[in-house]
Formats: structure tokens, C-alpha cells, sequence
């Protein structure tokens, strides 16, 4: 089996009008193991949280530090890493989650000098200052034996095979412009995990999507969303992971300025017997 | 080998509802109606014009009459370029309550979507509800929507219950005080507003205390709504 991962991100069309830069960051790191790490977060890029580009970028990398770290702390031993993280992920984990991105967000807060607001006792209002950089995060560790899946506020992650699309979780969904957020104290009890064994002689190929709520919301309804990720799967098939990935950028552009206006991101694991490399990735 | 298509279903921009709910009971008669008549109609173009400038929000607009019982006068919603308003005349009692359940039936999942951006409710009123609207308030209050809509009250001359209206917005600051013509005019215009400012694609932080985000939308509005001293006196309503 052969695994590739890729995705983008593109500046809402909303965005460009108005001149702000594209909230959303992702990150992918490839573990000696084999073991992949997918993380895409969501800068809520509203005038109250002037820096949230830099709280999802935050965001990302801390999934990736904390879940790379237990990784590498468990190496060898995936069948205890499960059981820790079925048993901690939604408290332990989540948690660790929340604090460390507190911490470096005070951190970079201080050492960029910007002023930290002050409550009416005149204390330093840590709070507030979270708020400038409010985001949401996603997150997927893909292993040989199990799935383990991170949601904290809106967005989605799918996986696709040949058997349809589903939710690899199932988070809140608030109505409108609402989501949940790093930003916000104890932000971990609004984190959603799962962890899941992976099936044995699974059908490949495989595909997993990490994206963005710009991405479903540029979508008529929700039965349009499953068939644009069951489209990406049958692309991937037919034409290979180079040819999808380079015009992916052009692609989620398009789903912006036709859709909801909101940055997108998309970030994808897909698994194979072969890898399609040769084709058409020519015009991206 | 084909051309690679983008992949994908149907897009689509996020629908944006606005209700104008119009007071039209005999009260109004006269200055009062003829005044919202004239400042709703005059707010289409920029409206349109707002809209213009958010293809990825489709602003959809509705009227909602009532006095004596309640009814809508546009049957459906209307595109915000093809939205025309009929002027309104003012007789009977005023029945709020059923103004509500009408309402209310238009805010559930469907006919409303789940994608849609949060809609705008905004009430004139000049008076006191002469039916029971406590219960089909607390119904409409009851529904997503109904929760998680952007409500603007207008408050119209000094017989208006303000009490009522701020039990329909939740927040004070969007009672808005209209003693007279002009401030009346200016009101309409800004609460018009709402919906540019619902419909940006930013995301706010739920509030966490409240359970799976029930609590209503806080849209910082309160520093943009027009100062009454900076409007000209007129005759008092």
C-alpha cells in the first residue's frame, strides 16, 4: 500500500475583496513509522480576532508536535497508543491541546510586544488575548492499525472508499457563522475524538479529506458536498495524485468565488495499491 | 485521457433571509405608515448595491404584515433585485402573536436551510399586542433559527411597549428609539444594514456556557446605531 498526502489553501473570495489575507493553515507531517499526521485549522478572521492567521497556523503545529510526540513516545507500541487514546483523547489529549496553544499564543502575544488588555481589576486579561486569535483545528493521525480524529469547532473530516463517503466524526454543527474555538477558556470539553482500528484486508483505494467549513458550506446542501469528495476520490483513481494536486488550488479558488466566499482548505491522505503518478498534471 | 474537470456538486452562496414585520394596525395610520412606506422603498437600492458587492451572501427578502391577524405579503422569499415593496395601509387591532406564528413557521429546517447565514428579523411597531404573542414568541424562540436569528426591534412613537420589543430582541441597544419622521427614516435605513453585516463569511467563537451553542448571535452593532441627538426634531409621534 502506498499513501500520499497533499492539500491546499486558498484566500476566500470574500477575502481578497476586502484585502485580508487567508486564515486557514494545514500542516502534514511523515513519521519515520510511516505514520502520517494531517492538520488543518481555521482562523475565524472576523475584526475581533485581528491574528487568527497566526492562531490556526499555532493551531496546526501544535497537533502536530503533541500527536508526533506521542507517536514517538509509543513507537513500536501502537496497540498501547490505541488504548491511551481511546481512553485520553477527548480529555488528556484535548486538553494538552488547549493549554499548548495558550501558552504559545501568550508567548508570541509577548514577544511580538503587543499590549495585553486588562480586566477592571486591572489584571492582565489572558482571555482577551486569546480571542485575537481565535481558531478552530482539525486533525487525523493515519497509522497502520487505527484512526485517530481531532475536532474542535467547525469543518470536516470524511474518509472515502469505494462504498460511499461518511464522517469519520461527528462534531457540533452550529447554525451560521458560530463555531467553537481554541480562543475560548476550557476549550478542550468542546473537543470531539475518535479512534478507531482500521480495517484488516481493507479495500484500497482510500481516500481522507480534511477541510475547512468554507469548503462544504460553498455547497448547495450537504448530499452536494459528499459528491464533490466522492468526485475528488474517482479523480484520484482515474488521473493520479499529481494531477489532482496541481490543480487543486485552482479548483478550491473556483468553489470560493462560485460558493460561500470563505478561505478553504483541503487536505487529503489517499491510499493505494499504486499510485497513479504519470497523467495528466500538465495545465495546473 | 478527458479534461479534468473541478470536481464537485452544486455550489451555491449562503442564503441570507430578511424579514421586514411591519405593525399595520390603525395606529399607524397616516404619518407612521406612510413614512415606513417611503424609507423601506427608498433602502432597495442599497440594499441591491450591498448585495452587489457579496455575490457569495444571496439576500432573500420577505414582508410580513400584521393588525388584525397577520399575513404575508410577499408569499414567498424574493431575490433582493427583484424585491419591490407594495406600500402597506394601516387599520385594526394588533396582532403580534400571530405575526410570530407565522414567522415561526418559516423558520424552521426547511424551508429554511441549515447552510443559510443568520437571518434578520426586524420589527416596527407603534403599540400594545392585543393577542396573546407571549406564547408564539417563546415558540419562535424555541427554534434554531429562531435563536440564532439577528433580531432589530424599532420602537415607533411614545405609545410603543418597548417592553414587548425588547422581549423579541433580547438586548436593549436593538430597541431603536423612532419619536418622529426623520427617526424613523434613519432606523429603517440602519437596521437594512443588518444583513451586510451577517453576511461575512467570518466565524465567531461560541459562547461556551451556553449548550451547543444556543445562545443567540451577538452582532456588534451597538456603536454604529445613528445617535438620536444627531437626528432633527420633528413632530413627536
Amino acid at each position: 500500500m502506498i499513501r500520499s498526502v497533499f492539500g491546499a489553501s486558498v484566500q476566500g473570495a470574500s477575502h481578497i475583496r476586502i484585502g485580508r489575507e487567508c486564515q486557514d493553515s494545514l500542516k502534514k507531517e511523515v513519521k519515520d513509522s510511516g505514520a502520517v499526521i494531517l492538520s488543518v485549522a481555521d482562523g475565524h478572521g472576523s475584526d475581533a480576532c485581528p491574528y487568527s492567521k497566526t492562531g490556526s497556523l499555532t493551531a496546526v503545529n501544535v497537533f502536530c508536535r503533541i500527536m508526533g510526540d506521542y507517536l514517538d513516545t509509543y513507537a513500536g507500541r501502537q496497540e498501547m497508543l490505541f488504548t491511551f487514546l481511546t481512553r485520553e483523547g477527548d480529555t488528556k489529549i484535548a486538553r494538552e491541546i488547549d493549554a499548548e496553544w495558550k501558552r504559545r499564543i501568550l508567548k508570541l502575544h509577548t514577544r511580538c510586544r503587543r499590549s495585553i488588555p486588562v480586566d477592571e481589576n486591572q489584571n492582565k486579561d489572558r482571555e482577551a488575548v486569546y480571542k485575537l486569535y481565535g481558531s478552530t483545528l482539525l486533525g487525523l493521525v493515519i497509522t497502520e492499525e487505527f484512526l485517530f480524529a481531532f475536532q474542535l469547532g467547525d469543518g470536516d473530516i470524511v474518509k472515502v472508499s469505494e462504498s460511499g463517503v461518511y464522517s469519520v466524526i461527528e462534531a457540533d454543527k452550529i447554525l451560521g457563522t458560530e463555531t467553537h474555538s481554541l480562543s475560548k477558556a476550557e476549550s478542550w470539553k468542546k473537543a470531539v475524538t475518535l479512534t478507531r482500528k482500521r480495517e484488516e484486508n481493507e479495500r484500497l483505494p482510500v481516500m481522507y479529506m480534511l477541510s475547512s467549513d468554507g469548503m462544504s458550506n460553498s455547497y448547495k446542501n450537504e448530499e452536494e458536498f459528499q459528491k464533490t469528495c466522492m468526485d475528488y476520490y474517482a479523480l484520484l483513481a482515474e488521473h493520479g495524485v499529481k494531477a489532482v494536486s496541481g490543480r487543486l488550488k485552482a479548483w478550491l479558488q473556483e468553489t470560493s468565488e462560485m460558493g460561500c466566499g470563505d478561505d478553504i482548505t483541503a487536505l487529503f491522505a489517499y491510499e493505494a495499491e499504486q499510485i497513479l503518478q504519470s497523467g495528466s498534471s500538465e495545465g495546473a | 485521457m478527458g479534461e479534468m474537470k473541478r470536481p464537485g456538486g452544486e455550489l451555491a452562496s449562503r442564503p441570507l433571509h430578511f424579514f421586514w414585520i411591519v405593525d399595520c394596525s390603525g395606529s399607524m395610520y397616516g404619518e407612521k405608515i406612510g413614512t415606513v412606506n417611503h424609507a423601506i422603498q427608498s433602502t432597495i437600492p442599497e440594499m441591491v448595491s450591498a448585495a452587489e458587492n457579496n455575490p457569495n451572501a444571496q439576500l432573500m427578502i420577505r414582508t410580513l404584515k400584521f393588525s388584525t391577524g397577520a399575513s404575508w405579503v410577499t408569499s414567498n422569499p424574493v431575490n433582493v433585485e427583484d424585491f419591490a415593496w407594495d406600500d402597506l395601509e394601516a387599520v385594526g387591532v394588533t396582532d403580534l402573536g400571530k405575526a410570530f406564528e407565522l414567522l415561526a413557521a418559516q423558520l424552521t429546517i426547511p424551508p429554511m436551510s441549515d447552510r443559510a447565514l443568520p437571518p434578520v428579523l426586524v420589527l416596527l411597531s407603534d403599540g400594545q399586542p392585543t393577542d396573546d404573542y407571549k406564547k408564539a414568541l417563546s415558540e419562535l424562540k424555541k427554534l434554531p433559527w429562531g435563536k440564532k436569528a439577528v433580531k432589530i426591534a424599532i420602537s415607533i412613537g411614545q405609545d410603543a411597549d418597548d417592553a414587548v420589543l425588547e422581549e423579541f430582541t433580547g438586548n436593549k441597544e436593538l430597541v431603536l428609539q423612532a419619536n418622529n419622521a426623520a427617526a424613523l427614516t434613519k432606523m429603517i435605513k440602519w437596521a437594512s444594514t443588518a444583513a451586510s453585516l451577517v453576511s461575512a463569511p467570518a466565524s465567531i467563537a461560541a459562547d461556551t456556557a451556553g449548550q451547543d451553542g444556543d445562545a443567540p448571535v451577538i452582532v456588534d452593532m451597538g456603536g454604529r446605531i445613528p445617535d438620536l441627538d444627531d437626528i432633527q426634531d420633528g413632530d413627536v409621534w
